[in-house]
Parts: C-alpha cells; structure tokens; sequence
C-alpha cells in the first residue's frame, strides 16, 4: 500500500453548484442530500393494483396511472436514481432467470426510464460472509451516482465500483476481468461467461477491505457524491459478531477516491472509527456554508456530526486527510450518560441510549438538519434531530420529542419533514424546530419523505403509501396499499414518481 | 473405573428422590398439547396491573416461557447489567412468587449481545419431575424438582454448538427416556461441518444417545433455530417429532433413534417456529427467502404423509414442493402458531412481523381475519385458552381477544413494562408472562381449574431389526475406559430389551471423508484407552450375538454403531513437528489438517511451515471461518495453565487477534490495539491493558485462573517476545466475581476479513504448580 499523492493534481474545476435539471442522479437528488423535488404533476390518487393469482407480478389492468412497474428482488433496499434516460436501483437476484446466477447475488438494474425494461445489470456476488459483514439477500442497498456516462456504486462486497453507462454496448472498457469478478473474486477460480448483451462493464473497481481493512457491519451501504473530480463514499467500517469488538479501528469511515483512476485521495484521520457504536451507514453530503466555503458533511458512526474541508491535505507519511472544521455530538449528554453523570454510561442498543446516524445529513440555506437512528433490528428507542450552524458547527435547535430515525429530511418552505422508525411523520418549524404537526403511520418507516408538487410522500413497511399536503397544516390526502413492504424513498424525475416495495419499483405518471 | 467424560452426563450425580409422575401442568413452553393451548376453564378475561388481577410481579427479567405444575413455577430469566448480568433459573411459588431456589448461570464466550438472555424455557418432566435447561451459552443441565444438578454437558466444548448474537435457546423437548435439544453446532468429524442438528440424551443420565443432521449446509444454512420439537406418531407408525431448522426446512425426524425421515425444503434461512400438527398437516411459519417465490416469508401446511426423494448424504429426502397443502402470504420469523380446536373447526392463528394477528382455517388456510395490534413482533407467540387468546406484544402491551370467525374483541389491553417477548404459561387459573423488565402473574390468589395432562404410551415393538449402542459418542483421555451397552430394537427404533452379548470392532464407515481409528483396545464391551493412548478419533460397530427377541429375518445380522475421541492428557505439548503436511492448500502451500479430536478446528486452521518451523496456521480462504475458538481439552479440565506462542500478520491499518482459552476466558493479544486483553463474552468481561504487539514478531503468551475460597478468582496472563526470558510478573490480572472452575482448553484465531494470517505454535497444557 503507497501513499498517493494525486490530489496535488486534481483539476479544482470551482465548486459549481449541480445542475439540477430534471434527472435525480444521485441519493437525494443533489450533494445536498434535500429530499425535495421540483417535479409537477404528480399525481396522488394512483392505484398499486393486484398481484396476478399466485404470481410474483402485478395485474397492470388492476392498476391506475402506473406508466410501468419493474420486477425487482425478493428485498429491495435501493433507492432509484435517473440520469440520462437511465433508472438505476439496486436489489437482490431472486426470480431472476439467468441461469449464469442461482441463488443469492446482489445486483444493481439500469433500467430504460420510459419503458422500465432493463439495459444491464451488475451482478455482485456475496462475500459469504455471514451475517457479520454481507447480510445475506439484502442486495445492493447504495443508491448508484452518476456522473455523465459514468456510474459510481458502492457494493455489498465493501468496494466502489466505477461503471460505464452504457454497459458493454460500447465494448468492454476498463477493467477486464468481469468474468471472474461475477464468479467472486478470491473465492472462485473460474470465470462467468460474460455476456455484453446483459452484463454491466466495470472501469474500475477499489476494494475497501483490501485497501483498507475496512471491516463492514452486515452489509456495506453508502451513496457516493461525485465533485470536482472526487468520488466520496463512506466506507460502512464497523463493529464484529460481539457488537462490541471493531477490527479495524485503524480503518477511515469516510474516504474520497480519484473519480477516473479510483487512486485514494483522502481520508477522514478523526478516530472515529474507534468510537463506531454499530456501522458506518451513513452517506456523505457535500454544499457550502454562510460563506460560501464549500464543506463535506458526515454521520459519524459514533453518533456525532463531523464537518470535514472536502480538499485532502497530505499527512507526514504522504495520506491525504480531510481537514476537519467541527464535530457536534448529536447524542445529548444524557443518551449517553444516566442522568448525564459519565461514570453511568448507558449500554448503546438500550431504548434509552445512545444512537448513530444513518440517515444523510441535508444542507439547505447554510444549515445541517439530520437525526440519530440504529439498525432496524435494534427496534425502536430515542431520538434526536438536530439543526446546526453549518459555519460554527453549532446548535440552532435540537427537537428530541422523535424516536430513533433512519429517515433523511425533506426541507421545503421552512418546514422541516421527517419519519421515525416507530412510524410517525413529522413536520418541524425549520427555524425554530417547534412540532408543527405529525402522524402515527401504525408501522415502521424505513425510507425518506419526498417533497413534489405541493404534496408529501412516505412509505412505511405495512406497505402503504401516505400522501400528505407538504403544508403547515396536517392534511392527509391519501393512503395508497402496495402489498409489499416499502424500505425505500419515493424519488422524482422528469414528471414521474417512483414507489419502490421490496418486489416491484413502480414508475407513475399522471395520465 | 474412570468412565469416559461423555458416558454419562458429567459432574454430580445425585439419585433425584422418586416423584409421582406429574398429572397435570403447563410443562413445556408450548404447554400441554404442543399448540399453545391450555384445557382450562375459568382463565382470567380481564388482564390489569390493579389488585384483583394482578397476583404477584417479581423483578426478574425474562424473554421467554415459564412452566408450572402444582404450585411450582420454574423460570429462566436474568437479572444484573454488564460484568454483573447472570443467567437464573429458578422454581418459585406460584402463589406468591417467592424463589424456593435458584441457580445462577454466568455467559462464557459466546456471541451473545445486548443482553439476549432467557430467550427459551426450561422444560418438567412429567415422569422423574426433573427440570431440564440449556442455557445461552449452551450448558445442559438437569435439576431434580428440589433444585439439585443431576447431569450437565457443555454443548459447546463437548459437541461444538454455537451461539449466535440473537441469542434465540429455545426449550429442551422430552419424549419417553429422551431429552431432546437443536443446535447448529461444528462439531468433529462427520459432524464437522456446520449443520442445524439435534443431540438425545437419556434425560435421567445424560448419557448420549443419538444426534441428528437432518438438513442442509450453506447455502441454505444462515440462521440458527430455536424451535422446539413437536412429537407425533406418523402413519408407519413411528414416533417422530417436527422442527423448523436454520436451513429453510421444516423436518420430520424419528425421535427414537434420530434417523431424519423427511425435510420440506421451502426457505433458504432459519425456520424459527415451532410447528404445530393437525391430522395429517405439520403447520409451520417462516420470515425468510422462499425457494418458489421472490415474495419473503410464508405461512404452510404440509401433508406429512408425502413421500420424500432421496436423502442427500446425511440430510433427510426433500418432500416435493407439492406436499404443501396450503399457504398464507404472513410473514413471520420468530413467532409459532397457535392451533385451537380440532378437524374442520380447527382454526390456527399467527402474528406477523408487522404486528397483525391472523385468523386461518387450519385444514384449507383460508384466512377469517386479520388485526393489527403492534407495530411490530418478534419472538412472542400468543396462548389460548377458555375462548381466550392472551397476545403479549413487542411493544409491551398485553392483550385478551375474543376471537370467533368473524373476528376478535378485545376484552382486555394492559400495558406492561418492558418488552414481550417469550408466549405466556396459562396454568390453574392464571396467566404468567416475562417481559425484559418483570415476571408478571395474574389470576386468582387461590388456583384451580388444572386439567389433566393428555397420555401417551409407546406402542409394542415389532421384531428386532437393529443393535443400539449406548453411548452413542464417547470421549476418553489416557488411562480411561468406556463400558459399552447394547439394546434390540425394531425397524421404528422402539426399544426391544437388552443385548448381554455383541462383538465390537473398530470400524470406518464407508463414507468416512478421514479414515481414521480410535487409539483404544477393545476388552469385550469396553473401550480401553491405554495410559499412552494417542489423541485420536473414530467409529465403532457392534454385532449381536444373542438377542432378546426374534429378528426381522433369521438370518438378519443385528449391528449398530458408536463413535468416539481420545483427547490428550496434561500434561500437554503440541509443536505441530510431527504432522506430514499432505494436502496442498489453494495458495500451493503445503498442509496437514488438524487433529481430529479437537472441536472447531478442521478449515479454521491448518499446520503449515513457516521459516523451518511447522506451526498452527489460520486459514484464510473462507470469511465464514474468519475467527476461530477451538478447544483441544475436556470441557472438565481444571486448574492448568496453558501457554503457546503467537504471531499475527499486520500493517499500517489492520493486524489480527491471537490467543488462548482456559477455563471459558480468552486471553488474547490484539494486534490493532496493542493491547493484551482477558474476556468472556465481551459485554460481559473485558478487561485489557497496553501491550505493544508487533506484526509478525512472535510472542509467547501464558495464562492461569486462580480461585479464592469464596468463589471469586483472577484471571492472569502474561506475554514476552519470544526465546526472552519469561518475566516474573503477571501483565494483566483480571479479577472476577465467579470465577469458572472448569473448562476446555483451547486456541483462538481471528484474522479480520481474512487479511492478516495469525500464528499458533508450541502449545503447553500443564497442572498448575
């Protein structure tokens, strides 16, 4: 392993804002992770439909303004992300019929964004890992980043994956070796036959646990931003089996890589992989503060907010390193302390104790908004939402009336609007973070609201869809069912809504 | 004589006073007939914390099942937090909730997080009144009704069970002489590779019986199960018993000699339930990948009179995926179905993941109803009785429902505190319920209403068709020695009566993957392990040559086999120089696989050489196997220090975890911390102090458990580079409240993401001076 020193040759392109058009071509749309859309018609008063008897796919004459539906998986944790006339999402291989693939894989479809067809597909293997580090059948739970014809992914196998757009339709370019990465790198000898017709083509590929030793905790899920020549992903670092023992606390959590080459760039050097209370979920958020200085944001695995100069300096050894311009402890005093007296720490996955972040922070108008949450599988506990001053790192309001939360925000108008896992809808005053209103959905919320066209969505894992006024007032406008439990966020483009269940991704448009 | 450690269950053995069989109870945490169900009138309708119904609550934290009889209530809960969290079983008062006695169980080793305690049931024998266990950590135990230990095994030292970080024990399931319990275990051996498997014992004596591995490996192996046998008579008249394993199958296994009959290979993953049958339906739950759909999770009936394919190698026959007579899209992984009534009129009810009850016709699945009452649900399973189901919830509400076709009414609805996990115990009026908080009991201040438990007798054997050798695996060390016993029975396993007479043999099953022989002489019936007998491994068979009855056929040979290993004795010394490295590893190295007898080793680690030497290597070709906690000792062995030299690879970034095991703590040298640290169950003990370890540098590390009078102990370790002098002084000393007292000695390995290679050389076991 050598110390790269590429960074001194980056091109600093000027920290442009992104072109929003009308694509959401990466996790939350822009760097800034807002989950707001400025989409129109968008229709609320669709119809799910009716599985086919004893079949896997959905009646479409059952259906109402539902323009396609794609069969994902058996569990889909992916969001959707559409640019160019692409629709990426990432789900498990199950029901799929390429006889090269039997059993449990980890794919990411590019869909056709008007007839929901597929272009190709990236098939990942499993690490056979167990549990510990690549959940089995969970799929690729990263939302894919695209940069003009090129894809950035990060897989379940703990790596970035930089892909061609187009697929082998134009050749295979870049790496070469496809075939045997379908097969599994280091656990089988033999390649897969690959075919251009159907299978994704890999520019290049960095692995995380042979480059860093990383150790990812059941499954490595983050979404990259990619600025300024710079590819930034988290790296899902975490703790072993014993949930309490982390192998690599010498591993970064947060790391830039060269967008052409894949080289490390830079790296996070804050310690924060010792202090990592479970994995390293979160994704990146990039934008500027009060000043205009551009600023990369973390969750921290260890439940604090770090704010991070996104240009690397090189360290004493030739590392580059993220300065680091303030951390905030997201967790008050008392999560992580009975009664806030240090000599009482309370045990992490306790109700009353404290959590880390998975869902993105979001910048808009100089200002962090984002809140603490655990694995699903930890249940349910307290929370905490924060909005800091992105300049000083510190506190403009905390609003811990939430449960623990995995929930990006949507922030729109001045009002603040969330989920918590214990499946209530939140709207907060932006300024203040007074409760304006919320609603009990009766059911888990996995995924993140949607603000579009006036109207709030959010799905939950009973399965339905509830479709609010994005208003001061709550005003529920409809519940639509989609029989299958829904994990991840509606997303927004070019005048359609995506609804994405376990099983199906849905593409809906006003007739 | 020394008998071998596995003959009998190992430790004390009192003779348990003779009880009258028990007539009555809630003996299993499925209670009386498997279902859920109790016969019970009277049963309290409405549930609230004031005092007219609320009988006693103790602050004992539970996630599972209590079980009563008469006026004792046996409990498994734990109390305490951090380094002073123990395990507890108990028998309590019914009437007042006062223990009568209790034991306390502290964790050792295992994988167990986030205080998942308690998460199963102890089990009465309704003939001795013998209270059977297994706890987290996989101790067995068997207590007489007044509390005293009559035999114990440590599953994981002896038989290499596993523990898992859900904690998910579940209940030992008695059936005649039999005491039955699931494991996933990697055992040695032909029971070497990871399967979901089932050990008998003789439920008086502990001796060993049968195990079982009806199912399949990776990849269908991923969870573990905690589910239950649920014991029948099928239609050739045999007894058998119905389980969900961790590799996606509901199994039909025959509860007298193990034999798998049938699995129905519907789910890749953990089938978590405890089934239930109805007439010729096995009905089962699942929350996992389907193998015939892209849809999670399925409720199932199967026709358990379908003819299964062949078995493939050990594992059962698959039934045909046609054998499922009906289906319910209900997705639940851990919670078991409650069947109510019988034929036409049986109706099954389920809670789901996402917190709703379901209503279901038990013959056609056709559901009635559904209602949502949670958010959510994990592991709680309702209880029925008197027109009531009792439906505690993950949240800690507390329901009673009247449930007909059309629907349920809720009588009653109290919110606990804690979390539900475990099904309540419906027993002489009243409802017992854990929550992670309390014990509750609500009900009359004076019980009754208890109704006779159902009978069953074994049928009369057909003729002899088999010889079964008992014990069916034995462990001996140097200068020990095993009788052997021999029993006829039928072609359904039924006991026929005993065989005086029978040749033995060594003897290596045509199937063996290792052709290897134990290093014992045969004396008639008995096994003898010289005083330099070699540790070693292998099979037995024995011949009858009178029998108690007529045979199948006359000219029938009646045989039967057994297996055993021979560990070493202290003192030990293991440099690896004596092993021909043979087999060619996948990197082109050479090497040899490690002993046979040691528990957890084949695949983790390899002898190989390195710089001249042969050394004890970890494997890095599966994640899987990434760390490695193999013991090489009897789980009894007492008071020796163990030394070995160590290394791991490393670099900038990572570096691996090496070390030892004695007596259930792990002494290890952390290579990413430069620390040195003493453990067992890291949330339990974790105590470490600086040490500067450097990669690829040997080291030589020493540790020896001391115990005080009162039962307290410190555990000390020292470590030096290698070929220094050894320094006088401790580097860590780590005391402990309850300080083991007994405990395979072993090694442990664990190269994170299978990056840097550790290193175990020179191994000493030796009685303490």
């Amino acid at each position: 392993m050598k110390p790269i020193n590429v960074f001194l040759t980056i091109i600093i392109a000027g920290l442009t804002a992104p072109v929003l058009g009308a694509d959401w071509p990466m996790w939350g749309g822009t760097p800034s992770r807002n989950m707001v859309s400025p989409e129109k018609n968008i229709p609320s008063d669709f119809e799910a439909g009716e599985y086919k008897e004893d079949s896997d796919l959905i009646d479409m004459a059952t259906t109402k303004k539902v323009k396609w539906i794609a069969k994902m998986g058996s569990q889909t944790y992916g969001n959707p992300t559409i640019a160019n006339g692409n629709v990426y999402v990432g789900t498990n291989n199950d029901g799929r019929k390429d006889p090269r693939f039997k059993g449990d894989y980890s794919i990411l479809k590019c869909l056709d964004e008007k007839t929901g067809e597929t272009k190709w597909i990236l098939t990942v293997p499993k690490l056979d890992a167990g549990k510990v580090s690549d959940w089995e059948y969970l799929g690729i739970a990263s939302s894919a980043a695209i940069d003009g014809d090129r894809v950035y992914l990060v897989t379940n196998r703990c790596e970035v994956l930089c892909l061609d757009a187009k697929g082998m339709s134009n050749g295979n370019q870049g790496a070469q070796d496809e075939g045997l990465y379908m097969a599994g790198i280091g656990q089988k000898d033999t390649p897969i036959e690959v075919d251009p017709k159907i299978d994704a083509d890999i520019l290049w590929r960095y692995d995380l646990r042979d480059e860093l030793g990383v150790f990812p905790h059941n499954i490595t899920s983050s979404s990259a931003i990619v600025i300024d020549g710079l590819v930034y992903v988290a790296t899902s670092n975490g703790v072993d089996w014993s949930h309490t023992n982390i192998p690599s606390p010498k591993a970064p959590s947060l790391i830039a890589l060269n967008k052409m080459t894949g080289e490390l760039v830079g790296e996070e050097a804050t310690g924060m992989s010792r202090r990592i209370l479970h994995g390293g979920w979160s994704s990146p958020t990039y934008g500027k503060d009060s000043n205009g200085k551009p600023i990369l944001l973390f969750g921290g695995p260890d439940g604090i907010a770090y704010a991070f100069d996104p240009i690397p300096k090189p360290d004493e050894d030739g590392f580059g390193i993220f300065p680091e311009k303030w951390r905030f402890d997201m967790n008050p005093l008392h999560y992580r302390y009975k009664d806030g007296d240090k000599s009482k720490p309370i045990k992490y996955v306790k109700p009353e104790g404290p959590s880390e972040m998975i869902a993105s922070p979001v910048i808009v108008d100089g200002k962090f908004y984002g809140a603490i949450g655990q694995d699903p599988e930890h249940g349910e506990g307290i929370g905490n939402m924060v909005c800091l001053d992105l300049a000083t790192g510190k506190p403009i309001w905390q609003f811990d009336k939430i449960n623990r939360a995995i929930s990006t925000c949507a922030v729109h108008e001045g009002l603040v609007y969330l989920g918590d896992f214990s499946g209530i809808v939140y709207c907060l005053d932006a300024a203040t973070g007074s409760l304006l209103w919320k609603h009990d959905t009766l059911s888990h919320i996995w995924g993140s609201p949607l603000v579009v066209d006036g109207k709030l969505f959010i799905g939950n894992e009973d399965g339905d869809l509830l479709v609010f006024a994005a208003a001061r007032e709550k005003k529920l406008i409809n519940t639509i069912n989609f029989g299958d439990p829904i994990y991840s966020s509606p997303v927004a483009a070019n005048g359609v809504l995506y609804i994405g269940t376990t099983t199906q991704l849905y593409a809906i448009e006003d007739e | 004589m020394v008998t071998g450690l596995l003959g009998s269950g190992s430790q004390h053995t009192f003779a348990a006073k003779p009880q009258a069989a028990i007539e009555s109870g809630w003996l299993h945490w499925r209670g009386p007939h498997q279902t859920g169900v109790s016969d019970e009138t009277g049963l309290p309708g409405k549930i609230s914390l004031d005092d007219d119904t609320l009988l006693w609550s103790i602050d004992l934290q539970g996630r599972g099942t209590p079980v009563a009889t008469g006026d004792k209530l046996y409990v498994w809960g734990y109390r305490g937090e951090r380094d002073q969290l123990v395990e507890v079983v108990a028998q309590l008062d019914a009437n007042t909730g006062k223990t009568v006695w209790e034991h306390e169980h502290q964790d050792f080793i295992s994988d167990i997080i986030y205080d998942r305690y308690s998460i199963g049931a102890p089990t009465i024998d309704a003939e001795t009144s013998n209270v059977y266990l297994m706890t987290t950590p996989g101790l067995l135990i068997c207590y007489s009704a007044d509390g005293k230990e009559l035999w114990k095994h440590s599953m994981m030292e002896k038989f290499g069970r596993l523990t898992f970080p859900n904690g998910r024990t579940g209940a030992p399931a008695i059936d005649g002489d039999l005491v039955i319990v699931n494991a996933i275990s990697t055992n040695w051996g032909s029971e070497g590779p990871p399967r979901n498997r089932f050990y008998a014992f003789d439920k008086k004596t502990g001796e060993p019986r049968w195990s079982s591995s009806p199912g399949m490996g990776p990849p269908f192996l991923k969870d573990s199960s905690f589910s239950s046998p649920v014991f029948s008579t099928d239609a050739k008249g045999r007894r058998v018993f119905y389980a969900g394993i961790g590799s996606g199958a509901v199994v039909c296994i025959n509860a007298r000699n193990g034999k798998p009959i049938w699995r129905y290979q519907i789910a890749v993953g953990g089938i978590n339930c405890t089934p239930v049958v109805h007439g010729d339906l096995v009905i089962a739950t699942h929350g996992v990948q389907n193998v015939d759909s892209t849809k999670v999770g399925r409720m199932f009936a199967i026709d358990r009179t379908a003819k299964p394919g062949e078995p493939e190698g050990r594992a059962a026959g698959a039934l045909p995926l046609t054998s499922e007579k009906w289906k319910a899209e209900i997705e639940m992984f851990t919670s078991s179905p409650v069947l109510v009534g019988e034929g036409k009129d049986a109706r099954v009810y389920q809670i789901s993941r996402v917190g709703e009850l379901h209503c279901l016709d038990a013959t056609t699945g056709k559901e009635y109803w559904k209602k949502k009452l949670g958010t959510a649900q994990i592991h709680a399973t309702p209880s029925y009785g008197d027109g009531k189901l009792y439906v505690p919830m993950e949240g800690g509400k507390f329901y009673v429902l009247k449930p007909s076709d059309a629907g349920a009414q809720v009588i009653s609805e109290v919110q606990l505190d804690g979390t539900c996990l475990g099904a309540p115990c419906l027993f002489n009026g009243r409802v017992y319920v854990f929550t992670t908080k309390k014990l509750y009991a609500f009900g009359p201040k004076k019980g009754s209403g208890a109704t006779a438990l159902p009978k069953h007798t074994m049928p009369k054997p057909g003729p002899v068709a088999a010889l079964e050798v008992r014990p069916s695996e034995v462990l001996l060390q140097p200068g020990e020695k095993q009788k052997l016993r021999f029993v006829a029975v039928d072609a359904n396993g039924f006991p026929i009566g005993p065989v005086n007479k029978a040749t033995v043999e060594k003897f290596i099953p045509p199937t063996a993957k290792v052709k290897a022989k134990l290093d014992v002489m045969i004396d008639g019936a008995t096994l003898v392990a010289g005083s330099n007998a070699k540790m070693s491994a292998g099979a037995f068979k024995a011949t009858a040559q009178e029998l108690p009855a007529k045979p199948v056929s006359p000219d029938a040979t009646i045989a039967g086999t057994t297996r055993g290993r021979i560990l070493a004795k202290l003192p030990m010394t293991e440099d690896f120089e004596s092993f021909e490295l043979t087999a060619e590893a996948k990197d082109g190295a050479d090497f040899a696989y490690p002993p046979l007898p040691w528990i957890g080793a084949r695949f983790k680690w390899e002898v190989r050489e390195l710089d001249g030497n042969k050394v004890f290597a970890k494997t890095l070709d599966r994640l899987i196997l990434s760390r490695a906690t193999t013991f090489i000792g009897p789980p009894t062995a007492a008071d020796y220090t163990i030394s070995a030299d160590v290394m791991t690879e490393g670099n900038r970034r990572i570096a691996g975890d090496v070390g030892l095991v004695n007596k259930r703590y792990l002494i290890v040298l952390k290579g990413a911390y430069d620390k040195i640290e003493i453990s067992s169950n890291l949330e339990r003990l974790q105590v470490s102090v600086p040490f500067e370890i450097k990669p690829k540098k040997w080291y030589t590390l020493k540790s020896r458990v001391d115990a005080n009078p009162d039962g307290s102990g410190v555990v000390r370790a020292k470590a030096w580079p290698r070929g220094e002098d050894e320094p006088a002084e401790w580097t860590i000393e780590a005391p402990v409240k309850i300080a083991n007292t007994e405990g395979a000695p072993g090694l442990f390995g664990f190269s994170p993401q299978n990056k840097p290679r550790v290193y175990i050389d020179n191994i000493k076991v030796e009685p303490n001076k």
